[in-house]
């Protein structure tokens, strides 16, 4: 237990856990609607605000687990519930909470029916993102990891767009699919660890070769299809585009960092050997998924899907970077993994408030509001040029890291630096389908739908405090990224350490066996 | 020696301020905006600010010895990880400080001449937010104390320049040319981000963790391997190109001209462009040493130079003629730093700014005046009605033609000269023919445009000299263009070359001695040319100019040799197409094919089951009859 730091105190992350939950069953017992939104607001923000004051408390100097509660729960099984947070897990656990009230702000007007039933689906959700994010004892990672797909699943079914049955049925079954064999490879864990759930102890155990095949493959099918990497993506495009605002905002910002944040808390962990082995592949997958997401991003007219299609490809990023496997590329990842939530959550955020207003989501029907709505449109550049990792903006900082790490690797190798060559023009790419989308909205095209109606229509002040912080933030971690990397710093460099000793290991027995 | 200062931060900081301020005001009194003199107030303050600065730093430097001459900022540590070390800093040596000087002094007055110019336009107050942005940015560029600072303001003054290019929005053209510049340049890019990556691959042990920035890199470059020295002169040239228009990617700089003139002036033609010549220079101790690679930078920026001029000599637009000019101009300051000449490049730089901003902004008053015709063959005899004009342009011609004694004659004659002396002597040659050309063009634009008849009479009538605020930068300018030269004067004409002598401590070249004589044959030989292109252009354009139909050469030459078509055809559309043809057809029906196949699959299986499922009685008491029979059967074999 030497890798855990207990809390005795105040059970802070049981009551981030738990408020937005006791947050749904007050909404139970309230009406009125404007209340609901009141009442919804009031307890993301306090979890927000609460949240914030892990921050004091967190020693960034250790790997360890911090503010660790362990309590029995399934004796019978020596199921137990432990939480705790880590450098990674506590950056994921911010970006959740304090993403949460602006997901309910811009719900505000946008959402008209069931509105108190949307509001407790927001707060359940909340909860099972963060159980998934602090959970240390598999059942209860599995529990919330499959807890998250019911309330999106409804907020899609409930509050989507035409097709949101498809979606939504989509989403769930592809999702579900995915973790199946996850269920099997926990199981067996259990079994090899004397019968223990706990995940900590699951690391960096020495089980043979085949049998972490097996558990990366159980591991790589659910955390691929979540991130989703190419060609495991195909669910998003439907659920993005069929999602209200928050929804998307939900699913780009937090859902998709689920699966990254699992190939990072148990592919490389438990399962090293075998990640060495796939690592090549997974890196040339995650360049086609660039690259892919980039063409396909090209060619749509949906802006929701334009967007959905480069989450492909910054996710592809993404991955890339955590099978580096050295420290500026992990750093990279999960810098860009908070990078990604914030900036593609902005931008769904733009795009629910201008189609709150056209009722169109086609690149074409908002044309040339440049002219009307100067104050939208400056947030709405911001954010594009973020997310074509324009220098000075949050996402030319993870991309550079990324890239950086991806040469690393390729010249630790012995290699000629392909990987890198082959993820730049994805560059190229986000910028040419970004300006294609900005050009469209600033200037417009020839014969523009006549939106001058919208000059009275300019984003209110509800809508400005929402896009605000992400504006700051978006300049923060551009300019000054070292706070970030400061608290992730320890962990991923005990990952990479632990990683590297692993491998070293392996080599060796390997070296005595043919000997 | 304290090289640590706390004031350079200012230079980049006061107009990226002065951007901010003015965004703000504009976004949030568009709808009634403010008086115009007050944001032509507020947006002066940050470039007359940043000139102040540049010559406190100016004579900061002087005071200091030649060898140590640079000062630095380091602001904060910007972002870590590993090896890696990038600290926001800024540098200033004598190179930077060149680039400063003309930059702050060139910005201030094209902002003066704006504020003529767009007087009574939409969007004031957000043209000269975009204008300080760029020059902060600009000066970022200039001012950054590594490649992955400088790489802020390399991406910031592209962005500003596709801002200021879609600035009229109303036509579709506009926007469009934007796209093309960010996206050509982004190209270009690619190149500078791997340059960039590969050279700290390349040097990570040597740096050992320290900051990745100009003094570390020089310290650490002799450990490079010759493979990979010469990959990052490569790739960080593939970026020069991108920004400076060279060959292949200088298809948007005449498409840039889309923008407002004085952007023309500024951007496209004194400064932005001018950053792919810095960058070369900045690193002149790694081209130094891989003489291929200055033998791809020269050779690309010759052809460029000859190709653009050739293109120049057939068009109508008054801005493309200048664009094609500038193109080829900044072919030569290449063919300079290419050759190992650096001093000689970046002083063609510095006096180029001048005679281009003069031109560019002679063309926008004649643009000006004749309410926005910019086709050379429906002007003509503009000389009685903008006397002050013509003479401006004129020098401005003569120096852009390299015509003894304005500015353009010593820095392009000093340019050719090192080549010839380094042994180069086809670039030498081929450089000689450009200038033949580049006399020619810029005075049949003089011709078409000041003298003759007037071709169109109505707009003839109308035009007239425009108010001062826009004549006494044009002065000025005139003023540089034609006394610049003189700040470098060569030994030749008993001068003892300043320019250079203040760059060496920045630059690392190797003086290549010639004669005398050579060097005065080869000067005389350009002259010759010199004369007879302007000559050549006189006894065609001067006094009765035909406007036929190009054929043959010269219309391939006015169609711009098709590249923008070849383009077009082979890289655009095979992109667009190849998007089109993942989204429609591989994402649908190969990509979500064993999603749709499971799906179906279990469709299917429910469709069979479901026939048994009958719902009557008497069906289920038929399955049991079944059942039960298979179970005996069973059983009495068993038994």
């Amino acid at each position: 237990m030497d890798q855990l730091l207990l809390n005795s105190g105040f059970p802070i992350l049981s009551v981030l856990i738990f408020l937005p939950m006791l947050g749904a069953l007050v909404l139970l017992l309230i009406k009125d609607e404007e209340n609901c939104r009141w009442t919804a607001l009031a307890f993301t923000t306090v979890v927000a605000l609460l949240s914030l004051t892990l921050l004091s408390g967190f020693d960034s100097t250790t790997a360890r687990f911090q503010f660790v509660e362990m309590r029995p729960w399934i004796e019978a099984f020596n199921i137990n519930y432990t939480v705790g947070v880590d450098g990674i897990s506590i950056l994921l656990l911010l970006l959740t909470t304090l993403i949460m009230p602006f997901c309910v702000l811009v719900s505000w007007t946008y959402i008209k029916k069931r509105v108190r039933a949307f509001m407790i689906c927001m707060l359940i959700m909340e909860t099972a993102m963060i159980g998934v994010f602090v959970a240390l004892d598999f059942v209860l990672f599995y529990v919330m990891w499959e807890a998250m797909l019911i309330p999106m699943y409804l907020l899609i079914g409930i509050w989507g767009g035409p097709r949101r049955i498809y979606a939504s049925v989509k989403f769930f079954l592809y999702t579900l699919a995915g973790s199946v064999l996850l269920l099997v490879a926990i199981i067996w864990l259990y079994m090899q660890n004397g019968y223990s759930f706990f995940i900590p102890d699951m690391m960096w155990q020495s089980y043979s070769t085949s049998a972490q095949m097996f558990l990366f493959l159980a591991f790589f099918l659910a955390f691929a299809i979540k991130v989703p990497m190419f060609p495991f993506h195909t669910w998003l495009p439907a659920a993005h585009v069929e999602a209200p605002a928050a929804g998307s905002v939900i699913l780009a910002s937090l859902l998709l960092k689920m699966g990254a944040y699992g190939f990072l808390r148990f592919a490389l962990p438990i399962t090293p050997e075998a990640t060495a082995i796939m690592m090549p592949w997974v890196l040339w997958l995650s360049i086609i998924g660039i690259i892919y997401g980039g063409f396909t991003a090209l060619a749509q007219s949906d802006m929701k899907k334009l967007i959905a299609y480069s989450s492909v490809g910054h996710m592809g990023f993404i991955t890339l970077g955590i099978f580096t496997l050295n420290l500026d590329g992990i750093e990279g990842a999960v810098l860009q993994m908070i990078n990604h939530g914030v900036t593609t959550g902005a931008l769904f955020l733009c795009i629910g408030m201008i189609y709150e207003r056209t009722h169109s989501r086609d690149i074409e029907s908002a044309t040339g509001i440049g002219k009307y709505m100067p104050v939208y449109i400056t947030f709405f550049t911001f954010f594009s040029l973020a997310a074509f990792a324009f220098p000075g903006t949050n996402g030319f900082v993870g991309e550079f890291m990324i890239i950086a790490g991806t040469f690393k690797y390729s010249l630790s190798q012995g290699n000629f630096p392909w990987l890198a060559l082959a993820s730049i023009p994805g560059a190229v790419l986000a910028a040419a389908y970004m300006l294609r989308m900005l050009q469209r909205k600033i200037w417009g095209r020839e014969h523009n739908p006549d939106n001058s109606w919208l000059k009275e229509h300019d984003l209110n002040i509800r809508e400005i405090i929402t896009l605000a912080p992400f504006l700051l933030f978006v300049l923060w971690v551009g300019l000054a990224p070292k706070p970030f990397l400061n608290i992730m710093h320890s962990s991923v460099s005990a990952l990479v350490q632990n990683f590297a000793t692993c491998q070293a290991k392996a080599v060796a027995i390997a070296g005595t066996i043919l000997n | 020696m304290e090289h640590t200062v706390n004031y350079l931060v200012c230079i980049p900081l006061l107009p990226l301020a002065g951007a901010f301020v003015l965004g703000m005001m504009h976004m949030l009194t568009c709808k009634n905006p403010l008086p115009e003199k007050l944001y032509s107030f507020l947006a002066m303050l940050g470039p007359l600010g940043s000139l102040i600065f540049t010559v406190i730093i100016f004579s900061t430097l002087r005071e200091m010895p030649a060898e140590s001459r640079y000062l630095t900022q380091n602001m904060f540590t910007w972002f870590s990880a590993g090896d890696l070390h990038v600290d926001m800093g800024l540098f200033a040596d004598p190179l930077s400080t060149l680039f400063l000087i003309f930059v702050t002094f060139i910005g201030s007055l094209i902002h003066i001449y704006s504020i003529g110019y767009m007087a009574g336009e939409e969007n004031y107050g957000k043209y000269f937010a975009y204008f300080n942005l760029f020059l902060g940015s600009m000066l970022i560029l200039v001012l950054g104390n590594g490649p992955v600072v400088m790489f802020i303001g390399w991406e910031g003054v592209g962005l500003c320049s596709y801002l200021l290019i879609s600035f009229y929005t109303k036509d579709r053209d506009n926007v469009l040319a934007g796209n093309k510049a960010f996206i050509v340049n982004r190209v270009g890019d690619l190149g500078f981000v791997l340059g960039v990556a590969v050279l700290f691959w390349g040097l990570h042990s040597a740096l050992g963790g320290a900051g990745f920035d100009y003094l570390n890199i020089k310290a650490g470059a002799s450990t490079l391997t010759a493979g990979t020295g010469l990959a990052v002169c490569l790739l960080l040239f593939i970026g020069a190109t991108g920004k400076s228009a060279q060959f292949p990617l200088y298809v948007w700089l005449p498409d840039a001209m889309a923008g407002p003139t004085p952007v023309s002036a500024l951007i496209h033609a004194a400064t932005m462009v001018t950053a792919g010549i810095y960058m070369v220079a900045r690193f002149s101790f790694l081209y130094a040493s891989y003489p291929f690679a200055g033998d791809v930078v020269a050779w690309v920026g010759i052809l460029t130079a000859l190709l653009a001029a050739i293109i120049g000599c057939f068009q109508r637009d008054i801005k493309k003629i200048l664009a094609y000019s500038t193109v080829s101009q900044l072919g030569y300051m290449f063919a300079g730093v290419g050759v190992a000449a650096y001093s000689a490049g970046i002083f063609h730089v510095f006096t180029h700014s001048f005679f281009k901003a003069l031109l560019f902004l002679g063309a926008g008053s004649v643009i000006y005046a004749l309410h926005h015709e910019q086709d050379i063959w429906k002007m003509g005899g503009l000389k009685k009605k903008m006397p002050l004009t013509w003479i401006v342009m004129v020098i401005g011609a003569l120096a852009l033609a390299g015509f003894p004694p304005f500015a353009g004659f010593f820095s392009k004659d000093e340019i050719l000269f090192m080549a010839l002396a380094k042994g180069h002597w086809m670039i030498w040659l081929i450089g000689v023919c450009v200038a033949g050309l580049t006399a020619f063009y810029s005075f049949r634009l003089i011709f078409l445009v000041f003298h003759g008849k007037p071709r169109d009479q109505k707009s003839y009538d109308n035009a007239h000299e425009p108010p001062p605020v826009m004549t006494v930068p044009l002065i000025i300018l005139a003023v540089g263009a034609t006394f610049a030269g003189f700040f470098n004067l060569p030994a030749f004409f008993s001068g003892d070359s300043m320019v250079s002598t203040w760059l060496a401590p920045s630059l690392l070249e190797h003086h290549s001695e010639a004669s005398r004589v050579t060097e005065g044959v080869a000067m005389v030989l350009s002259i010759a040319v010199v004369l007879l292109g302007i000559f050549y252009a006189w006894k065609k354009f001067a006094s009765k100019p035909e406007d036929k139909p190009l054929t043959g050469f010269a219309k391939w030459g006015e169609d711009k040799f098709y590249v923008d078509e070849f383009y077009n055809a082979f890289i655009v559309q095979p992109w667009i197409a190849f998007g089109r043809t993942i989204s429609n057809f591989i994402e649908p029906n190969i990509v979500d094919l064993p999603v749709k196949g499971t799906t179906w699959l279990y469709g299917v299986l429910g469709m069979l089951f479901k026939v048994f499922q009958a719902g009557y009685v008497r069906v289920y008491a038929i399955y049991m009859v079944i059942g039960l029979s298979l179970m005996s059967i069973f059983l009495s074999q068993s038994l």
